[in-house]
């Protein structure tokens, strides 16, 4: 091993030989492998963590170019997985260190063999029932996790640290989005310097908690970067949160927890959300009605721009038009339509 | 909920018969993409009886009503985090710096 490649973090005292050894032998799971996902790997390998292991769904193409730092031109052309391109780079970079690339959703029947092993879970996903899976499964395996997300200027993150006094991620969160009533980075787009500075503080905190430094956060860091906002926000733990004061796993707990896609007519998906929550079609319209033309009544939306088309009910049932497979329709959902 | 933005809003016949020292001006900073409510204006301003008004009554006033508004997620006054269920008697002082956030991130 050339351990000359940490020197610079071996010198800083807030690390030392103790703090990069402690990094070697650690073992990190980052789900999701997008904008904020691809900054976090890139930190982790740099600084030397032992394993990673890398979960995404999706495939690299050129919209990602713009935030996404590890994928390049090649890997738009060939269409790669996301979680394939960011190891050949990571190992290219360090190749000391183990990666593991699992090309697959996540999903309440497979996310506790994902993070019941490793020493830390980070969120790089971008949507609220993956979180929201993810904060049951690592209260239900008392596995320390990284909340982290970022929309058009502004982003927020916050270790959700597993102690008494500490609050999970639904302590902080009251109440649940609703599927259709808020923005994604399709709808309202999102800057390549939110998402990295976001991950670079997700980096950070991952660091400190891998190395016991007595420096982690416990509070919600709020960031907007074109109204030059920074809060730091003190969370209570709830006594009464349903996750982690009375250990219901709503979401882990039920069997078809994530959305459901099935073929419909030649290169048509069903997207079907099993929770059959209500869309509010207006609220929906609202919202798209600036990436793409839309039509809605009370009964149907259809919604078409350059990269896609679909119609969805009220239900929360869609379909997509000339899509690659169920898991692209399932990612356009979360983007357009939002879990 | 309509009577009361018409009791607190200053484009109303009320506002004419108040005198200005009855009236405070409060302004909500507009936090990421609870902006998207607002056209992208970083802040909205309002004029408001100095009787008590509470994070509640607030929010309908600038239009978060519950029902509506299901993107919004917290009050910040003063740096202290106000959720909906505790803005409903969180009484809003002249000169509070209040935030408006949302309720998502994406990544
Ligand atoms: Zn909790």
């Amino acid at each position: 091993m050339n351990i000359d490649r940490y020197k610079k973090q071996i010198i800083f005292y807030g690390i030392g030989e103790a703090g990069q050894q402690k990094l070697l032998k650690s073992r990190v799971t980052i789900i999701g492998m997008g904008a904020l996902g691809s900054v976090i790997a890139n930190g982790l390998a740099r600084a030397g963590v032992g394993y990673l292991r890398l979960i995404d769904r999706d495939y690299v193409d050129w919209s990602n170019l713009q935030r996404q730092v590890l994928f390049t031109e090649e890997d738009a052309k060939e269409n790669l997985p996301k979680v394939i391109a960011t190891k050949n780079h990571l190992t290219e970079i360090n190749s000391e260190i183990e990666i593991e690339a699992i090309s697959s959703d996540v999903n309440s029947s497979n996310i506790e063999g994902f993070i019941q092993d490793v020493d830390l879970v980070v969120d790089g996903t971008d949507n609220f029932e993956i979180r929201g899976l993810i904060n049951e499964a690592c209260d239900k395996h008392q596995v320390k996790w990284i909340y982290g997300g970022a929309l058009a200027s502004g982003g927020a993150t916050m270790n959700i640290l597993q102690g008494e006094e500490t609050p999970c991620f639904r302590c902080f969160m009251d109440e649940l989005p609703e599927e259709g009533t808020y923005d994604t980075c399709s709808t309202v787009g999102v800057t390549n310097a939110i998402t990295g500075i976001i991950a670079s503080f997700e980096v950070s905190e991952a660091i400190k908690i891998l190395t016991d430094s007595d420096a982690v956060s416990t509070q919600y860091l709020a960031i907007d970067t074109y109204d030059n906002l920074i809060d730091y926000i003190d969370v209570e733990k709830n006594p009464n949160c349903p996750v982690c004061g009375q250990k219901q796993y709503t979401q882990l707990d039920s069997p078809a927890g994530s959305l459901s896609t099935s073929l419909c007519g030649t290169d048509s998906w069903q997207v079907a959300s099993a929770a059959n929550k209500k869309i509010n079609l207006k609220l929906l319209a609202a919202r798209l009605e600036n990436v793409g033309d839309v039509n809605y009544t009370k009964f149907i939306l259809s919604f078409k721009n350059e990269e896609v088309s679909f119609k969805i009910f009220p239900d929360g049932r869609a379909i997509f038009e000339n899509v690659r497979d169920g898991i692209a329709a399932k990612t356009a959902y979360a983007e357009y339509i939002g879990l | 909920m309509e009577s009361q933005q018409r009791q607190h809003t200053q484009n109303t016949s009320d506002y004419d018969e108040k005198k200005e020292e009855d009236l405070m001006t409060l302004k909500i900073i507009m936090v990421g993409s609870m902006k998207n409510a607002f056209g992208w204006k970083p802040s909205v301003t309002v004029d408001v009886d100095k009787d008590e008004i509470t994070g509640e009554d607030l929010l309908s006033l600038i239009g978060l009503d519950r029902d509506e508004a299901k993107m919004f997620g917290f009050l910040l006054v003063n740096g202290t985090k106000v959720n909906r269920e505790a803005a409903v008697d969180f009484i809003i002082k002249e000169g509070d710096t209040i935030k408006a956030f949302p309720k998502t991130f994406g990544g």
